[in-house]
């Protein structure tokens, strides 16, 4: 009796239909992620979300961007806060860290608006800018009278940058700017002060009455940065905590 | 007799009447220390809650809700793939796909971009924001730089300047009726490059003044700079003014 071998038994056999299934399997799977885009897994419920938050926020930067608004634009994924206008990149910024806080009142968390992917418009600068215009009457021609020639101060001299500042959005979004704590042993007081007092500011009626207040996203950007951007920050800017691609 | 058990009497009410005025004021401060304690436990649970900022939305601690707007139709994901494409590549045709210019006026800088590639970081002179009245012909100006977006339109080596009537007015001149005696060679540097609406960015004689808000709304550029932008910025090059 011939002694057949155990594997040659389990052996499949690879019939024409059996070709033709296989071909058209890899051909199902080949075609999806062409269907599906970057949507892993069409029916992944969480990915379809995502890709439809990422086309709102899409959606709501080509409206700015088709218009004359500034943009201001958080980039978690890359780390960047970025100024934008009609889709150009005016200034970036590094992002040292990034929180978001949801408001909570005698112990008791309010709910917040959602954050991710939404548009906040009309941005207000907090502490506000002063910017002085100065007026002066021509002379009368001929005049002996010396022209007065004044060097005006640098833009640091005429607006100095606080340790931190906030932009308020309409909606109940605030987005407070700081410095990054550069380690430095002095100053603890004056720092515990200042955080007191900012601690009271986000406290105080009129940051919880029209825009409610409800959110705070707090960044820290390089102290060198701080001045600059508070100083450039255009009024009415909007903001958007951008979706990565 | 009957006087002292008066007087007895009298001691004593008062006493009574001292030790009910002292519970009430006794019970008043307990109770307003009680209301601050409520309020001081009020407020030390106050505030926000922080916590860090999810850096993808798929770290977000909260499942994302279902989009229930009516824009967000179709909702199948090839049909959103589709539409995400489509907003990306409509964000990059609005976006400038060569180098472009950025000016910062209020901390006086020019950057040269490409993409978001910073080519060039100068120290320039943005408008004074200054007002000139003249009350003799009525007349007001204000130095402010525009903001917004701009193209340059003409290039120009060697420019003469022709001085407005502002220029003379400030220094307490009359303005000329002569044309010709309104030109000045020397003052706008090697290069000027107009982007519109009568501004430039031009060279200087006051380099010392760049990093201040000096000029009359033209974008004053150190020598070194202004060539580097003269050479990389064709006619066509966007500027952006914030």
């Amino acid at each position: 009796m011939p002694i057949r071998c155990p594997s040659a038994l389990r052996q499949p056999r690879l019939t024409g239909r059996k070709v033709a299934a296989l071909v058209a399997c890899l051909l199902a799977l080949q075609a999806l992620p062409a269907a599906g885009g970057s949507v892993t897994g069409g029916d992944d419920a969480g990915s379809v979300a995502a890709l439809a938050w990422r086309n709102e926020a899409l959606r709501y930067r080509v409206e700015l961007a088709a218009g004359d608004r500034y943009l201001l634009l958080l980039d978690p994924a890359r780390e960047l806060l970025l100024l934008t206008f009609r889709g150009a990149v005016l200034e970036q910024c590094p992002v040292r860290s990034a929180e978001v806080g949801q408001r909570r009142v005698s112990f008791i968390s309010t709910a917040a608006p959602r954050w991710y992917g939404e548009g906040w418009s009309g941005g207000v600068v907090e502490p506000t800018r002063v910017f002085r215009r100065q007026e002066i009457v021509a002379p009368a021609p001929g005049s002996s009278e010396p022209v007065e020639v004044v060097v005006p101060p640098t833009p640091e001299e005429a607006c100095p940058a606080p340790e931190r500042f906030e932009i308020r959005f309409a909606g109940g979004l605030a987005v407070e700017i700081a410095a990054e704590e550069t380690g430095e042993p002095a100053g603890g007081w004056r720092r515990a002060l200042n955080g007191l007092r900012w601690s009271l500011r986000a406290l105080a009626p009129r940051s919880r009455s029209a825009s409610g207040g409800l959110l705070r996203i707090r960044l820290t950007i390089p102290p060198e940065r701080l001045g600059a951007l508070y100083r450039a920050m255009p009024d009415g800017v909007d903001f958007l905590v951008a979706p990565e691609p | 007799m009957d006087g002292k058990a008066s007087r007895f009497r009298g001691l004593l009410h008062d006493a009574a009447r001292q030790c009910a005025r002292r519970q009430v004021v006794g019970a008043a401060l307990a109770a307003v220390s009680v209301l601050l304690l409520l309020a001081a436990m009020a407020l030390a649970g106050s505030g926000y809650d922080y916590s860090p900022l999810p850096r993808r939305l798929t770290e977000l601690p909260a499942p994302l809700p279902a989009v229930t707007s009516a824009e967000m139709l179709p909702e199948t994901p090839a049909a959103l793939a589709a539409e995400n494409r489509r907003l990306e590549a409509a964000a990059a045709r609005l976006a400038p796909r060569a180098v472009y210019i950025v000016i910062d006026r209020a901390n006086n800088r020019l950057r040269l971009m490409e993409r978001d590639q910073v080519l060039l970081d100068a120290a320039c002179s943005a408008g004074s924001g200054t007002v000139l009245n003249d009350p003799e012909g009525g007349r007001r100006w204000v130095f402010d730089t525009p903001r917004g977006m701009f193209t340059v339109q003409t290039k120009l080596v060697n420019p003469l300047w022709r001085k407005p009537d502002w220029a003379f007015l400030e220094e307490g001149k009359p303005v000329p009726k002569n044309d010709a005696e309104r030109f000045e060679a020397g003052m706008l540097g090697e290069y000027a490059l107009y982007f519109g609406d009568g501004y430039l960015i031009h060279g200087t004689l006051y380099e010392r003044l760049l990093g201040r808000n000096v000029t009359h709304g033209c974008i004053r550029l150190g020598r070194e700079d202004l060539r580097t932008v003269n050479r990389r910025c064709p006619v066509g090059t966007r500027v952006y003014i914030y």
